[in-house]
């Protein structure tokens, strides 16, 4: 987690949840599953970046049932939340764009 | 309104948040668990992973109810955690906090028991010393002749009293011990005028101070202790004192001490000698005197100034030109010492403005770097009551160390501050003695300090609960509040710098001064030369020819030793002062009331050759020059010119007012300094031993290697000569420079100002470190850029040291223009050396440049090792 971007744990929660509507426990999980364990979430600075994606309308949160019978709150992208995914995703690519040329070795 | 509603909002989000975070812990748990993890282990694992997880805790404990207490028991183990984890930084924080409150008190304790302190005498304010004056004469004011005393007496208008003391030296036996002792002796109006009453038996009596009375005395409470064991039934006993038997009348209390004596144990009635009430020449009584309740200095003086008229007219040979000098009785005790402690005390007080500083600065840093987690803790539902109170328990905790720290800093350093005076100015200062730590102002200093740390420690909390928690979370690292913190510790480096400046180049004056002190010239050769003081029992030695032949013999045996190349004696040693004499007349000259003031020595014909002064005319003192014989004296050269600017003076003859008849001059020597390193070379003259002979003197014996390599023959010479002659006071003539007033006066301030110095210039340093530690790790985006666009690491160091140089010069130009103004106040202190000496200023400006560029090139480096990648990549 050290090594990613600011804002970057914003963007795989919002792509987390395109393909589905899930609790905080279930994000973590689905991250680092989907990552093959490459991405190391600390789990306790998720919550605020969920507060985040509230507060700017990007997700929405109910509560409910988990898997386990107990009392969670389970978070979806909202349309907005979607269209700022796109924003992110495709600033994200233009700067790692300007790292890999950088960082390209030099051809003569 | 708006912001109450936003913080219940807060409020209730911050609970349900709880509630999820705790939810997924378990959930954590039991998949751990699951998995086949120990519940306990897995419970460890969940929360390492999940981190930091301050909120839930204390959410659940409020709900709980646990007790204020509680809460304080657990932010002490977290403020301690913090200090384990950056012990550095409690150290450079609680350190020079230490330092400053601890060497505040010192100083301020000192300052204190000179300056402030009352004297232990019945009202002392009202007491004053006196003193002739006669420039023309006399460099130095001078003593009362008896007369003069009973013409003082006669001021009664704004003067309650008068009375007279002398010092002097004695042997006092008792069960087969002899030892050298200080004496006091004073009028018996002495310890009535002053207000002190016995601790035992009772003070002295009129009458007392006639000759022929019973020989009586007064002990020290410090001899009474050491040498009689506090004998309770010593008052009434009689004790040997050189050589008669004097009886105990009194002991004096515990406190009580009279700088201008010294550390005196034993004190006698003074008891004039016929010629000394009669002569006007001879003022050899010091004197004190009360003011009547409501009487000014001034008018006092006024007073004084219609006697010494009325002397002047009555006795024109020996007072025309003469007035009296007025001063209190304190300011005569601190003498040169008080410019020396004002200076210490303001060095000091800029110490401890930059330990504040330093604090501040230290404290701001942190403040910017822990703004995030406070911002944190306080979404996830940390009250901001909660926050200032962990806040101020970790500053407590640091402050707290701090200033137990200081008081154990102040304990020890006025104990070392004390033992590093030499014990003959320690003696001269008995305010000194027992001195204990002011107390009241050590509170004041650590409650100052404290209350520094607790303010800027505060600082982050304060700003927190102006701002939106969320915007201080959203914008990372680069967070808001931190331009503002910036300017403050940019204002706070400059002002660091400043005040090293002025301590540095104080601490270089005097460094400077001493360092010309002593390189001064004094018209002989200091090196490996031995000086000690010979005292006869008087019972033994009671008639001048056995006086004479004990000494003669002595520097027989002396300067036979093996390594030893001459020896002689003297009255008093050199650059150790001299005595006020009423000048010399010149037989032959116009006009009779024409006199030279000089300095005297009695010297052995072997003493000016020992110390290497050089004989420039006519013949040394020998074997011609004989009790009896004609009466004869040597002159130094500084005297030949003044008196004799046109004629020879060797065998010109010249009048003393002590002595009855002419006396011829028989040779000039070279200028042996006789005041002091810091004084012009005073007249002398200097009278044969043999025909002076007195029971004590000062031996000096010249030595092939190093003086302290003779110590013990001479002292084994001594004691064969006759085991019952007194040796005191062995030192290397170097030695009596290093330790005598005009030295330590600027060698000891000027260390002192050099460790403050130096305190400074660490605090300056760990100041800019922090500052450009700090400022990289902000600018780390920014110089990431610049290095992908291709800055190279010169540019990169350029950039960032750029900055600090700009504040260091800024520094140094408000710390010029401060020491400019400040270095007059040492103007006293100072010795061969202009308050405003340029190289002194050019080298401690170019110090602190170079400390400055040091202290921020290590982060500097660290910044242009920056990758790109690594840069952009923010945490």
């Amino acid at each position: 987690m050290n090594t990613l971007l600011p804002g970057t744990l914003e963007m795989l929660i919002l792509q987390t949840l395109t393909r589905k509507s899930l609790h905080g426990y279930a994000i973590v999980q689905s991250i680092q599953q989907v990552s093959e364990d490459l991405l190391q979430i600390e789990e306790g600075s998720l919550y605020p970046a969920l507060q985040r994606l509230l507060r700017e309308g990007w997700v929405a949160a109910e509560w409910g049932m988990s898997a386990r019978n107990r009392r969670v709150r389970t978070y979806r992208i909202t349309p907005a939340g979607r269209k700022q995914l796109q924003r992110e995703v495709s600033s994200f690519e233009k700067a790692l764009l300007g790292i890999s040329r950088v960082l390209r070795p030099v051809e003569l | 309104m708006r912001r109450l509603r936003r913080f219940l909002r807060l409020k209730s989000a911050g609970r349900e948040l709880a509630d999820e975070m705790r939810e997924h812990l378990r959930e954590k748990i039991e998949d751990l668990v699951d998995s086949g993890m120990a519940r306990a282990v897995a419970e460890a694992e969940a929360r390492r992973r999940f981190g930091n997880m301050p909120s839930l805790g204390e959410r659940s404990r409020d709900e709980w109810g646990f007790v204020f207490a509680e809460r304080l028991a657990q932010d002490m183990r977290y403020a301690l955690r913090s200090v384990r984890k950056n012990p550095l930084f409690a150290a450079v924080v609680v350190l020079p906090l230490a330092l400053g409150i601890g060497a505040n008190t010192v100083i301020f304790t000192v300052v204190h028991a000179a300056l402030i302190r009352p004297l232990p005498y019945y009202q002392p304010d009202r007491l004053v010393h006196l003193w002739e004056a006669n420039p023309k004469q006399e460099p130095e004011p001078y003593g009362a002749s008896y007369p003069d005393l009973q013409d003082w007496r006669g001021a009664s208008r704004y003067f309650e009293g008068f009375a007279a003391y002398v010092d002097g030296f004695t042997t006092l036996s008792e069960k087969q011990q002899t030892e050298r002792v200080t004496a006091g002796l004073v009028t018996t109006d002495f310890f009535p005028l002053l207000g002190v009453k016995p601790a035992m038996g009772r003070s002295f009596v009129a009458g007392e101070d006639q000759p022929g009375a019973p020989d009586v005395m007064l002990l020290s409470h410090a001899i009474w202790q050491r040498t009689f064991h506090g004998d309770p039934s010593i008052v009434g006993r009689s004790v040997t004192v050189g050589s008669s038997q004097v009886a105990v009348v009194g002991v004096l209390p515990a406190g009580f001490h009279f700088a201008s004596v010294g550390d005196a144990d034993l004190w006698f009635p003074l008891v004039p000698e016929k010629n000394q009430r009669a002569n006007r020449f001879q003022h050899w009584m010091r004197v004190i005197a009360r003011l009547r309740p409501g009487a000014s200095l001034e008018q006092a003086k006024a007073e004084m100034r219609q006697i010494a008229e009325r002397i002047a007219r009555d006795d024109p040979a020996y007072h025309t030109g003469s007035s009296i000098l007025i001063n209190p009785l304190r300011d005569v005790f601190v003498g040169d010492v008080r410019p020396a402690l004002l200076a210490l005390l303001g060095a000091i007080g800029m110490v401890l403005l930059l330990a504040c500083a330093n604090v501040a600065n230290l404290l701001l840093a942190r403040a910017a770097v822990r703004r995030k987690d406070l911002a944190l803790r306080g979404s996830l539902g940390a009250s901001r009551g909660r926050l200032v109170q962990q806040l101020l328990t970790e500053n407590l905790l640091l402050a707290l160390t701090g200033g137990a720290l200081g008081v154990a800093f102040a304990h020890w350093g006025l104990r070392v501050l004390v033992a590093a005076l030499p014990a003959d100015m320690r003696s001269h200062m008995p305010f000194l003695e027992g001195i204990g730590i002011h107390w009241r102002m050590l509170a004041f200093t650590a409650a100052v300090s404290l209350a520094m740390g607790m303010l800027f420690g505060m600082a982050p909390a304060l700003r927190l609960s102006k701002t939106n928690l969320h915007a201080v979370l959203e914008s990372g690292h680069r967070s808001t509040g931190g331009r503002e913190h910036l300017r403050l510790r940019h204002g706070l480096l400059v002002a660091e710098v400043a005040i090293s400046l002025v301590l540095l180049v104080g601490a270089g004056l005097m460094m400077r001064s001493t360092a010309k002190l002593l390189a001064v010239n004094p018209g002989f050769n200091p090196q490996g030369l031995l000086t000690l003081n010979v005292s006869l029992p008087f019972k033994t030695y009671n008639t001048k020819a056995k006086v004479g032949a004990f000494h003669d013999r002595l520097m027989e045996r002396i300067e036979a030793l093996p390594g030893v190349v001459g020896t002689g004696t003297v009255s008093m040693l050199p650059l150790t002062g001299g005595l006020a004499t009423g000048g010399l007349q010149v037989v032959g000259r116009p006009d009779p009331s024409e006199k030279f003031g000089f300095s005297f020595r009695n010297i052995s014909s072997g003493y000016l050759h020992a110390i290497g002064v050089p004989l420039i005319a006519g013949r040394n003192f020998d074997n011609r020059d004989v009790a009896d014989g004609p009466r004869v004296v040597m002159i130094n050269r500084k005297l030949a010119r003044t008196a004799f600017p046109h004629d020879e003076p060797v065998s010109q003859r010249v009048v003393f007012p002590w002595i009855n008849g002419q006396v011829e001059i028989v040779g000039v020597a070279g200028d042996e300094n006789t005041g002091s390193l810091d004084s012009e070379v005073q007249p002398v003259v200097y009278f044969p031993y043999s025909q002076t002979l007195d029971g004590g003197w000062s031996t000096v014996v010249r030595t092939a290697g190093l003086a302290t390599g003779v110590i013990a023959a001479v002292r084994n010479e001594v004691r064969a000569s006759d085991p019952e002659v007194v040796v005191s006071r062995v030192r290397t003539m170097e030695q009596v420079i290093a330790d005598a007033p005009y030295t330590v006066m600027r060698r000891y301030p000027a260390m002192l100002m050099g460790a403050f110095a130096a305190i400074a210039l660490l605090m300056a340093v760990i100041g800019t470190y922090g500052l450009v530690a700090y400022g990289v790790s902000q600018r780390l985006h920014e110089i990431g850029v610049r290095v992908a666009m291709g800055a190279r690491p010169a540019d990169i160091l350029r950039l960032v040291m750029g900055r600090s140089l700009a504040l260091a010069l800024a520094g140094i130009a408000v710390g010029v223009g401060s020491a400019a103004v400040l270095t007059r106040g040492l103007q006293k202190l100072l010795f061969g050396v202009k308050p405003l000496d340029p190289a002194t200023f050019a080298v401690v400006a170019a110090v602190l440049v170079g400390a400055v560029l040091a202290a921020s090139f290590i982060p500097a480096r660290r910044a242009t090792q920056v990758l790109p990648g690594v840069a952009m990549s923010g945490e």
